[in-house]
């Protein structure tokens, strides 16, 4: 099957920034896949996604040697057209269910607006057989409610179901349950699933978060500083993670079970480099070579890694 | 002995319009000195007014809050002053804690200025050796909070907390807003300080597995209530409160298998404060063990269930066996 999404090359910058915020980032995302962007604050991985979505503001220096949705070019796609593809084939969710949506406005009004073509009885009709699948009880009463009265979660997943009226093919989510409860997102999280099983719907999901990652990508790219330090199957960088980020990452997260503290081998956090591996000032490996000479991707086990010590001598022991 | 921190059958509603929300509805915990407690819970489940009420922040309605055996509320103002030295807090917004026009080293010596400890150099040379505490070049006194990243403001904070040496901290969702390396670094540090310092902890987080990290003893609160208590590795291992177990199911780690799967999808996505039966246990319509009585008679008081393990739940007895069962596996 061919890609929904093509990401070739793309580097973002800032105005006045020392360094691209996104630098040489390529990925396809497979029909019917998912494709999940991690890393921490600063690592590009929400500026791709709103690179990919033309929502950044145009003075920041977009650059690419392909962005493309189904074949057509995102970059260079007139305003009407863009417009209609986020009514359509293109989804988005954002992190904050509350900023999503206008508090003087009913749930039913916000999300009729967003539909267009048939009747407005009809347009109702679809819209409450959405709310009903997403798990909202009642909802031809709980339609007519404001924002406020509405929890995040069930938030998020009257916004998820106002996506999904339009049929998209491609959903891009950005830390779509960063903001809730660990059970509430658990739930959410087996919604989309489900949904995306049903509607045959791809997926491009940012997220800092390696259990989320976990359950529901086949694909991860680690992204640090705005490039990819490595990228492969999702079980594959989590099992055997190549690049010493990776696991640094990965044993910094708070367990449920396993030894009390933290096994941390991140040092404090350096600048970001401007030459060399961008990861050389926190990395224990570190060499000279490091620090002065940028890594090129390369295939190392069943990885793409960016990293001139790959394969490390411990891979297993992350 | 005495705890450092101790509540007792505390009550707490607040009136909206048109919306009553019961954020404390009996809720006693106690915190002895050394020990460390986690205070778990979702959004609306009253651990941040629990956590307000420890601090003196808000007065119950009833109940009583006792720093050290005394009420901080009510107490002579000198008598304030002095309990309030002793119980310090860490919040989950670093920069909102500190004054953006201050240098770090100004709000880190606050407290000390406040409380009258030491003279103006020993005020400066106590800041140097808390930001060396915590993992700061004590440079950074002269830096503004702009200057600094959340991990580094969450150690100023951390400085400041211990400025006056309490012996207790109560620190609500302090690692939530950061990263996940940093997050490990600033639990680590809380870790340290506790050993170093032998000081009490009142930790509150939603997240189960970032208090597993630190704590002792785990309080899981539902609704306005305490439905669990217990030692942390055995909460963990053997929940004995559905919703508990609701919580652990829905912990995502990254090389987790499926299982959990069933309590997940028997959970719905009803808040807390909405939809909550008004006499019966208010975890009902999220429960996958509910039956009829659950929700016709009245909810039941939190009881033993095992050594130092306590549980409000009309059916925590399946929950008890099954861990037996389980450990009798192993």
């Amino acid at each position: 099957m061919s890609d929904v999404l093509t990401v070739r090359n793309l580097t973002v910058r800032y105005p006045n920034a020392p360094r691209p915020s996104v630098q040489g980032v390529s990925f396809t995302v497979p029909a019917r896949g998912s494709v999940a962007l991690v890393g921490e604050s600063g690592s590009g991985k929400s500026t791709t996604a709103l690179a990919v979505t033309r929502l950044l503001d145009p003075a920041v220096e977009v650059t690419a040697d392909e962005v493309s949705f189904e074949g057509r070019d995102l970059l260079r796609m007139g305003k009407k057209e863009l417009r209609a593809l986020r009514r359509g084939g293109l989804g988005m969710v954002f992190q904050d269910p509350r900023a999503s949506w206008n508090p003087a406005r009913t749930i039913e009004r916000q999300l009729l607006d967003g539909l267009r073509g048939a009747e407005r009885a009809e347009r109702r009709e679809r819209l409450v057989a959405r709310m009903r699948r997403i798990g909202l009880d009642d909802p031809e009463r709980r339609m007519r409610d404001y924002p406020h009265h509405f929890s995040g979660g069930m938030l998020q997943r009257a916004l998820l179901a106002g996506v999904l009226v339009h049929e998209p093919r491609l959903l891009i989510a950005d830390e779509p349950t960063s903001a809730l409860d660990t059970t509430v997102q658990a739930e959410l999280l087996a919604l989309i699933g489900q949904l995306r099983t049903e509607q045959g719907l791809s997926m491009l999901l940012i997220s800092h978060d390696l259990g989320v990652v976990a359950r529901m990508s086949d694909h991860v790219l680690v992204l640090y500083a705005g490039r990819i330090a490595e990228q492969g199957p999702t079980s594959t960088v989590l099992a055997q993670p190549q690049h010493p980020y990776t696991r640094d990452l990965l044993a910094a997260i708070p367990r449920l079970h396993g030894p009390r503290k933290v096994p941390l081998q991140v040092g404090r956090v350096a600048e970001a480099r401007t030459e060399g591996c961008p990861y050389a000032g926190r990395c224990r490996f570190a060499t000279d070579r490091c620090r002065t000479e940028t890594p090129a991707p390369r295939r190392v086990g069943g990885t793409e890694v960016a990293c001139h010590l790959a394969p490390l001598p411990d891979a297993k022991a992350a | 002995m005495t705890p450092l921190l101790e509540l007792r059958d505390v009550h707490k509603t607040f009136q909206g319009r048109g919306r009553t929300v019961r954020a404390s509805r009996g809720v006693s915990l106690k915190v002895m000195p050394g020990e460390v407690v986690g205070l778990v819970g979702e959004s609306g489940s009253g651990k941040s007014t629990v956590a307000n009420m420890a601090l003196g922040l808000l007065a119950p309605d009833s109940g009583e809050v006792l720093v050290h055996g005394e009420r901080l509320i009510g107490a002579s103002r000198k008598r304030e002053k002095e309990l309030r030295a002793r119980v310090q807090a860490v919040f989950q917004e670093p920069l909102l804690a500190l004054d953006s026009r201050r240098t770090i080293g100004w709000s880190i010596a606050e407290p000390l200025r406040i409380h009258g400890r030491g003279t103006r150099a020993e005020q400066e040379a106590r800041v140097a050796e808390l930001l060396t505490a915590v993992g700061l070049d004590p440079a950074f006194a002269e830096r503004l909070p702009s200057q600094m990243s959340g991990g580094q403001l969450q150690r100023v904070n951390i400085a400041r907390a211990i400025a006056l040496d309490p012996e207790l901290l109560v620190c609500d969702e302090p690692v939530s807003a950061l990263d996940v390396s940093v997050q490990a670094q600033i639990i680590n540090l809380f870790l340290e300080v506790q050993e170093r310092l032998g000081i009490g902890m009142l930790f509150i987080s939603h997240d189960l597995a970032v208090v597993r990290h630190l704590v002792d003893r785990i309080v899981v609160m539902y609704a306005g209530r305490v439905v669990e208590e217990g030692p942390t590795d055995e909460l963990c291992a053997n929940p004995h409160h559905p919703y508990t177990r609701a919580l652990l199911a829905a912990s995502l780690e990254p090389d987790a298998d499926e299982a959990g799967v069933g309590v997940r999808t028997a959970t719905t996505d009803a808040t807390a404060a909405e939809g909550v039966p008004q006499e019966g246990c208010p975890f009902v319509p999220r429960c996958p063990l509910a039956e009829p009585a659950c929700s016709e008679m009245p909810v039941v008081a939190l009881a033993p269930t095992g050594p130092g393990r306590a549980s409000a739940c009309r059916r925590s007895g399946v929950l008890v066996e099954a861990g037996a069962s389980t450990s009798n596996h192993d």
